[in-house]
């Protein structure tokens, strides 16, 4: 996975989970590990896909997704005990939104594609151009965790 | 992972020879069936080299077959290797190695690929579906099918039509 993501190394990620088709980042960061989240006008190929209604396949639109659900913008991209946190990467290409990272307020979350879920220290290690890098930190959104 | 020898068309390139050698040696026979004078060595020379060219015929298309299986199975863990940290379907369906293995269906016979993306599902499951809804025109899976019932469905649609 070094490969992949060369900012990775042993001792600032580590793998939770077996590789897992099942769902994508943004599943995982709203708790769904059933189903892949994908826009309906990208997603017709005889696979079943998840997404909710009336969200564009934006940076806002995946932001609107937390909103709904009480997270609200921030600029503190660090972790922060009390605080969810969720990170939306975009593509350095198109800004489209590329991944999204969560974090329990202890230590950042992410589901890689169809891989492997990884806790890691920082946004900043899946951020880049490098192979499957994520592109940069476009939003993130925090709300207080509930007690 | 080494290049894929992408070059998986060469079965046309048995082909066409082939069709020609089919032709020259059917107007051969019929010219052979007109002339009444051949003697015995003459007919028993001529369905020696037939039986050699079909069986030179076969060997080349075993031989193709096999060619195409390994780059069936080289694009298969291409894509798996080159997309599963993607998190985007549509870019990861986009892959070269993904619609390759759609186009190499039209070069099996029997259902080929369809099988070994169903041996996907078995051992190593992913997102198969599209290539199969692509290759076969049908898609067993329903709307509130989540990912394992998608996969249970096509595995149902393979052993109903006796793929695997």
């Amino acid at each position: 996975m070094e490969a992949k993501f060369p900012k990775l190394h042993a001792g600032n990620y580590q793998i939770c989970s077996p590789k897992n088709p099942r769902y994508n980042c943004i599943a995982y960061a709203n708790g769904d590990e059933r189903h892949w989240w994908e826009h309906p006008t990208d997603a017709g190929y005889g696979g079943r896909y998840y997404w909710p209604p009336n969200i564009a396949n934006t940076l806002e639109g995946w932001a609107a997704i937390f909103v709904a659900q009480g997270y609200e913008t921030t600029n503190n991209y660090g972790i922060e005990a009390g605080f969810e946190k969720v990170a939306i990467y975009v593509d350095l290409v198109d800004l489209s939104p590329s991944h999204v990272a969560k974090s329990d307020g202890h230590v950042w979350k992410s589901k890689l594609g169809g891989g492997y879920d990884i806790e890691h220290h920082s946004l900043d290690l899946l951020e880049g151009d490098q192979q499957d890098e994520y592109g940069i930190v476009g939003q993130v959104l925090k709300k207080a965790t509930v007690q | 992972m080494p290049p894929i020898d992408t070059n998986c068309a060469l079965q046309h390139d048995y082909r066409k020879p082939r069709e020609g050698a089919y032709i020259i040696a059917l107007n051969r026979t019929r010219r052979s069936r007109r002339i009444s004078h051949w003697d015995d060595d003459t007919v028993g020379a001529y369905e020696l080299a037939s039986h050699m060219t079909q069986l030179i015929a076969d060997r080349r298309l075993t031989h193709t077959q096999s060619m195409l299986e390994t780059c069936l199975h080289a694009h298969i863990e291409r894509w798996k290797l080159d997309t599963i940290h993607w998190s985007s379907i549509t870019k990861r369906l986009a892959h070269p190695s993904y619609l390759r293995i759609i186009g190499l269906a039209r070069n099996f016979t029997d259902y080929e690929v369809e099988r070994a993306l169903l041996r996907e599902f078995q051992t190593d499951p992913d997102h198969w579906f599209a290539a199969l809804t692509a290759m076969t025109g049908e898609d067993p899976v329903r709307p509130e099918h989540d990912f394992d019932e998608a996969v249970d469905a096509w595995l149902a649609w393979g052993r109903e039509k006796g793929i695997i």
